[in-house]
């Protein structure tokens, strides 16, 4: 646990800013949190004082343990509580029945900042945390799929303040316009192997949540999910794991899809699919995608055509 | 740019930053619906504030639950009226009373409405205006200053100190029913005018919504309530019983000591500006009211105001033709009348409604579709509110044979329950009538669409009209939907004549 500044100014001239002789870290944490619960109440009809109360001093707490002791801490302390209390005051925050967070806000809010913004300069954690919470609530604006998606991925930025970045290039085919397919040929085949990713996965369920984002649930374990995105030429690839992504998408007709004898056919075509003989599960898109798995198989089929 | 280039850099246009003493700090919340501002206020009071388990707006299909179908189950959404009432109120910017026992929570609604437009309640509990039977039309108003008094030379020239209620948004008179008639009589001239006037000079109260509260309305109060004003209010709700259910919650309170909602200011994201209220009243009023809910409703009307014994001629068949001669419904209301009391609903009721009422009903009813966000008033939105609206509006004749029969004379006691049932009467009526209904329109189209066609096809409507009104008169009964169909058709056949008389007419006098 680091020591606490007992009453010495921690490297601000806000007089807020500064540690009261004789407090422990939790009555640091407890007296912030305080003064934005009162806050809280006042802002939003749905605050929920317990709720925040557990999340300010779990999560505050945890942040608190890391940071105290550094110049500007109790106004970094102040600012994440401050968001905690409005994020709380705006129904976020709220886990899911498996315990996971529903929106990247939220889950910006109780698992990366608390772990990773030490791992910023000291100068640049407040604008981080203002920078966060902007890309967060913006998202909330958002159909669902594209705040689990982000969600899903917003482990893997190099650090905090790169999220933007990181999200920007994730997005990038995702969200870019797919015409309708003419169905015309040529086809190519890709054939997607989830092991790497997450051992013992076994394709079932599959959904469109975006034009170009399939989200594929485990048959045989609930709440394990693998977002793929679909690209022409056989490119597409597995996402990673995500949380379900939803059915966003209703698209309008599809050409008939019929496989026999190791081949598949569509709109006039015949594809050879190695081994697969008849499909578990199977998803045509309007876009010139049709996405296969088998019964005996972790593997995903995906077809595409221009 | 790409899209998701785009897509991100809007979402860090947030309303974050940091400031200058190295805080994050937030601006105001933006682009939250109006409509769930004033549903999340909803919630907040019926969940934070008065906890009320009785929802007894109801909608949707409805599915009993046992026999005697006392106890039904709704598949649509549902609401506590005495919530609900004084929000629509509080949007539309009209007068509400509100009525029941002591403790019952009825200032408390009323002031968290001033609330709702950001008054911090120690100013919202200075405005309250408290009914005492010394209350004078100075307590009430302002008074001139006593020097100016002195040293004015005429009327004009005496400065009004105006009292700061006058101009709040959200105005609360405590127990109305104790004011003394003559203030009572200048309260209904700030209701019914918008203003007040004393040494000449006048103050506008602006737009309002009003909320009075009554301990009962029968006959409670210190004073009777003038006619006039109780006819400006526009809607009455009751408070509902507490329940013993929620004796935990009131545990906690007093256990706890913490403070009341009343006595904190209203959470920031509930708080309504003028400028969202109007707009509001503006999204509010341009809500459509289908031709088939104002049928519905006219339907309604026409068999409360009917009596077929009030006069021979068909235009005063009306229970104002009665009072106007001194008489009530109970006086010709026998069985000289040939009309089935159990059927037809006109003994049912003192008196019709006035077409104010019927104002305050179209305008509740729109801010009603427009919360449950619906793109236009149905029969549903009607039905909900026509008990608030009528409640002290329609008088009951409980001489009525219809009240004789054992279960209808709970009604008696339970005006909601009456109206409402009187409404589905109404409305199983009207799906009866509309085969003998449908030539009426058919007609009323047709002279409509009349002012370019020749005299010859005039004529023939009219005629088609007056055939039509022989077969009415004639098939049977005159009950109070066939009196509002020969009323429509003399009025369809007088504006052919007029259409005629017109054409005839030399130039000159028009």
């Amino acid at each position: 646990m680091v020591g606490v500044t007992g009453g010495e100014p921690d490297g601000s001239d806000n007089p807020r800013d500064a540690t009261r002789g004789g407090e422990s870290p939790l009555e640091i944490v407890e007296r912030v949190a305080a003064e934005m619960a009162v806050a809280g109440r006042r802002t939003s009809s749905r605050f929920d004082a317990a709720r925040f109360h557990a999340l300010a001093t779990g999560c505050g707490g945890e942040l608190w343990q890391r940071i105290a002791g550094d110049p500007h801490a109790v106004a970094v302390l102040r600012s994440y509580l401050r968001l905690l209390a409005e994020a709380v005051g705006m129904g976020c925050l709220v886990p899911d029945a498996g315990g996971a967070m529903r929106d990247l806000l939220s889950d910006l809010l109780a698992t990366h900042v608390p772990a990773r913004l030490t791992e910023l300069p000291v100068e640049h954690r407040a604008a981080c945390l203002a920078m966060l919470w902007n890309l967060g609530e913006g998202l909330l604006q958002e159909p669902a799929w594209l705040n689990r998606f982000a969600m899903a991925f917003a482990g893997d930025a190099r650090d905090l303040l790169a999220l933007p970045a990181h999200l920007e290039r994730l997005l990038e085919p995702v969200l870019a316009p797919r015409p309708p397919s003419q169905w015309a040929g040529p086809c190519t085949l890709a054939v997607l192997d989830p092991r790497s990713l997450a051992d013992g996965f076994l394709p079932g369920d599959m959904h469109l949540a975006a034009p170009a984002v399939v989200c594929v649930h485990d048959r045989r374990r609930a709440g394990a999910q693998l977002g793929v995105l679909l690209e022409h030429g056989g490119r597409s690839r597995f996402l990673g794991a995500t949380p379900c992504l939803g059915r966003e998408v209703h698209e309008g007709a599809r050409p008939a899809v019929t496989f026999a004898a190791n081949h598949l056919a569509v709109a006039g075509h015949q594809v050879a699919l190695g081994w697969l003989r008849a499909p578990l599960e199977k998803l045509v898109t309007a876009t010139g995608f049709v996405v296969a798995s088998t019964v005996d198989s972790q593997r995903l089929w995906v077809v595409d055509t221009p | 740019m790409s899209l998701a280039h785009d897509r991100v850099a809007r979402w860090l246009q947030g309303r974050a930053g940091v400031s200058a003493d190295g805080e994050v700090v937030l601006g105001e919340r933006r682009g939250v619906a109006l409509v769930h501002k004033l549903a999340r206020a909803y919630d907040w009071i019926a969940t934070q504030v008065l906890i009320t388990p009785y929802d007894d707006m109801e909608f949707g299909a409805a599915r009993s639950v046992g026999r005697g179908g006392a106890v039904a189950l709704h598949a649509g959404q549902r609401w506590c009226s005495f919530i609900l009432l004084p929000l629509l109120t509080l949007v539309t910017g009209q007068r509400l009373l509100i009525i029941g026992g002591p403790g019952r929570g009825k200032t408390s609604i009323a002031m968290l409405m001033a609330m709702l437009v950001g008054d911090p309640p120690a100013e919202v509990r200075r405005m309250v205006q408290r009914g005492h039977p010394q209350l004078t039309v100075a307590d009430l108003l302002g008074s001139p200053l006593p020097s100016e008094l002195i040293r004015a030379q005429s009327a004009d020239a005496v400065r009004v100190a105006w009292r700061r209620w006058l101009t709040q948004r959200v105005k609360v008179i405590d127990e109305y029913n104790r004011i003394p008639t003559k203030t009572q009589s200048a309260l209904l001239s700030l209701m019914a005018e918008g203003c007040a006037e004393m040494f000449e000079q006048v103050v506008e109260v602006g737009p309002s919504s009003w909320y009075l509260t009554a301990n009962d309305d029968l006959g409670g109060g210190t004073f009777e309530v003038i006619e006039a004003l109780r006819d400006r209010i526009d809607a009455v709700v009751r408070c509902p019983p507490y329940s013993g259910r929620l004796l935990d919650t009131l545990a906690a309170r007093v256990g706890d000591g913490a403070p009341r909602a009343l006595d904190d200011l209203a959470p920031r994201d509930l708080v309504l500006s003028l400028a969202e209220l109007a707009r509001i009243a503006t999204e509010v009023r341009a809500l459509a009211v289908p031709e088939d809910v104002l049928d519905a409703v006219g339907f309604f009307a026409g068999q409360l105001d009917f009596c077929g014994r009030a006069s021979p001629r068909v235009e005063y068949k009306n229970k104002d033709t009665l009072h106007i001669a001194g008489r009530r419904v109970a006086h010709v209301c026998n069985e000289d009348c040939p009309l089935d009391k159990q059927q037809n609903l006109c003994s049912q009721s003192e008196s019709g409604v006035s077409a104010r009422a019927y104002q305050s009903l179209l305008l509740l009813a729109k801010a009603l579709a427009w919360f449950r966000g619906e793109p236009a008033v149905s029969i549903e939105d009607v039905r909900a509110l026509l008990p608030w609206v009528l409640h002290d509006k329609l008088r009951i004749n409980p001489q009525s044979a219809f009240f004789t029969r054992p279960e209808h004379r709970v009604y008696l006691t339970d005006r909601v329950s009456w109206i409402h049932q009187m409404f589905d009467a109404a409305m199983a009526q009207r799906a009866a009538y509309a085969k003998l209904r449908a030539p009426v329109d058919g007609l009323r189209r047709e002279v409509a669409g009349l002012g370019s066609r020749g005299d010859d096809e005039v004529t023939q409507a009219m005629e088609r009209v007056r055939r039509a009104m022989e077969k009415l008169v004639e098939q049977g009964e005159l009950t109070a939907p066939v009196h509002a169909d020969l009323l429509v058709l003399k009025g369809l056949h007088a504006r052919c004549q007029r259409l005629l008389d017109d054409r005839r007419r030399p130039s000159w006098s028009a």
